[in-house]
């Protein structure tokens, strides 16, 4: 059952946005690659967050709570081109990516952009958020070991385009 | 950490530096979040208050009111303990290639689930040919004789299995004949003029009759009787696909509805009702409900009529029944492959509840 929350615990919930949600805005960039769906990720986010603010205040870490959420939220957003019944296989698709520029500083940058949404979702919390094989699978509800088949998979698509030895 | 790590490190700390303080107004989440709430109540109050409702076969359900359909939003996904225990329906991990079934886990290759009246059967890819076993209660055991099994079996109310078995007779062109399970040995029938033509065996119903269409003909075959017997007044041309399992009949795909229709005793193909869909739900244990997602809805039709709700996700699938009130539906998302969510929705509710430790990623789910 949802009920409001009390108007000092909504104190604490504004303070909590005031506090993390510039935080909160990078992962959301870093996933969606662009800054109008981040800020459209972070105020989905914020307002599930809020829902259920009353339990996630008491929580240990609201932030971890929150940053689960957003990681969810842009995984499950997907809309592929065509809904259609598909037969498993055992190697994830490559994914496409343009070449890199070598003189270019961020030339990692595209290529994690281009990335599926799980993988990308891994290398995130993975390299920028420094979370554990563990934490990862705890934020995506998955197993370890699918965290690390991800990871694998990612940086292969990555080392593959980039010309490097795995 | 490798040099590539340590360069997509940098280079994401790089990017997100760069992006500044986004504006947020803390206030104006916090309001979206009370309307949110609200909503909830007012949806859940709404199907309490103002909606008609009658037993139907021990299942509450919503009536249309005036014929039109019943639609009355309920909330978004969101936890319920009731609803978000751990999955009961069967899947199956690549990863460590077990099936986890009835609370067992059991080795097994597979490359598809079907679940049917109340059995699971795993497929399995064996020199280039499918063979089908039968998960009961931990045991395993391969589905028909020497012959590779085209299509995937289908189950009776009783559970016995009907199914299309290619014949293995050398130096000839096979014929496809099909069987029932008969004490497990199984019998086949065939006729000399199918030599050639496509079988497809579709449903089993009561008094262990199998319907099986051939080139878009529907036949019956009553176990107790000699040969089968053709099918009359099916509505049109019923090609292949379009006829499928439904417990206790068949449904049928005619004019984009989903036809719920039986078999009678006299050969004669009768319509009992039927809904929009495009035959991609799934059916409860009784066959008289039908549930199917689309346009961001779950619709369970019933002879009754429809009900609905939204979903808050797209790429949801129907994956099967859990009981004969609650669905179960999985978001597969195509561009990975894989399952990135499994939600439980309660027909008679009208409300969903992600499930406990769903299995997520490369997972087979039934119909997967």
């Amino acid at each position: 059952m949802t009920t409001d929350v009390p108007v000092d615990e909504t104190g604490s919930y504004e303070e909590f946005v005031a506090a993390r949600s510039a935080s909160l805005f990078r992962t959301a960039y870093l996933l969606t690659g662009s800054r109008p769906d981040a800020e459209d990720l972070l105020q989905v986010a914020l307002v599930k967050v809020y829902a259920g603010w009353r339990r996630v205040s008491k929580a240990a870490s609201p932030e971890a709570y929150a940053r689960r959420t957003l990681v969810n939220a842009f995984v499950s957003s997907r809309r592929p081109a065509r809904f259609t019944r598909e037969r498993l296989v055992h190697s994830p698709p490559d994914a496409a990516v343009r070449d890199p520029d070598p003189d270019d500083r961020l030339a990692l940058w595209p290529l994690v952009a281009a990335l599926p949404p799980r993988q990308r979702a891994v290398v995130v919390l993975r390299f920028y958020e420094g979370l554990s094989e563990r934490e990862i699978a705890e934020t995506l509800r998955i197993a370890p070991g699918t965290v690390k088949s991800t990871a694998s998979a990612a940086l292969a698509a990555l080392r593959l385009t980039i010309g490097e030895q795995s | 950490m490798s040099d590539l790590g340590q360069r997509l490190a940098d280079e994401l700390r790089s990017v997100a530096d760069h992006l500044g303080t986004p504006y947020v107004d803390a206030a104006g989440l916090a309001a979206a979040g009370r309307r949110e709430s609200a909503r909830r109540r007012v949806a859940t109050g709404l199907l309490a208050g103002a909606a008609a409702v009658v037993l139907a076969g021990g299942l509450l359900t919503v009536l249309p009111r005036d014929g039109a359909r019943d639609t009355v939003p309920a909330g978004p996904l969101g936890t319920d303990r009731a609803l978000d225990r751990p999955l009961e329906l069967p899947w199956w991990s690549p990863e460590d290639q077990i099936l986890h079934v009835a609370g067992a886990e059991i080795p097994v290759d597979a490359t598809a689930i079907v679940q049917v009246g109340g059995r699971s059967l795993v497929a399995q890819q064996v020199g280039g040919e499918t063979t089908w076993e039968t998960v009961d209660g931990g045991s395993r055991r391969r589905v028909g004789g020497t012959g590779e099994i085209l299509g995937a079996p289908v189950a009776g109310p009783d559970g016995r299995l009907a199914w299309v078995e290619r014949s293995s007779a050398p130096g000839t062109t096979a014929p496809a004949v099909w069987r029932q399970e008969d004490d497990g040995s199984g019998t086949g029938q065939t006729r000399p003029d199918w030599r050639g033509r496509t079988i497809e065996v579709v449903a089993s119903q009561a008094r262990r009759a199998s319907l099986v269409t051939v080139d878009g003909e529907l036949w019956a075959w009553d176990f107790d009787e000699p040969r089968p017997t053709r099918v009359t007044g099916a509505p049109g041309d019923l090609a292949l696909g379009s006829v499928a399992p439904r417990p206790g009949g068949v449904a049928a795909l005619v004019d984009g509805r989903v036809v719920a229709a039986q078999v009678d005793p006299d050969g004669r193909f009768h319509v009992e009702w039927e809904t929009d869909g495009d035959g991609s739900g799934a059916w409860s244990a009784d066959g008289e409900q039908y549930a199917e997602v689309a346009d961001r809805r779950l619709d369970v039709a019933t002879r009754a009529g429809t009900v609905g709700m939204p979903l808050e996700h797209d790429d949801l699938r129907v994956i099967g029944w859990e009981s004969d009130s609650e669905v179960v539906v999985a978001q597969w998302v195509e561009e990975d492959r894989a399952v990135t969510g499994v939600w439980r929705c309660s027909a008679v509710e009208l409300r969903c509840a992600e499930v406990a430790d769903a299995p997520n990623g490369r997972v087979l789910l039934p119909g997967l």
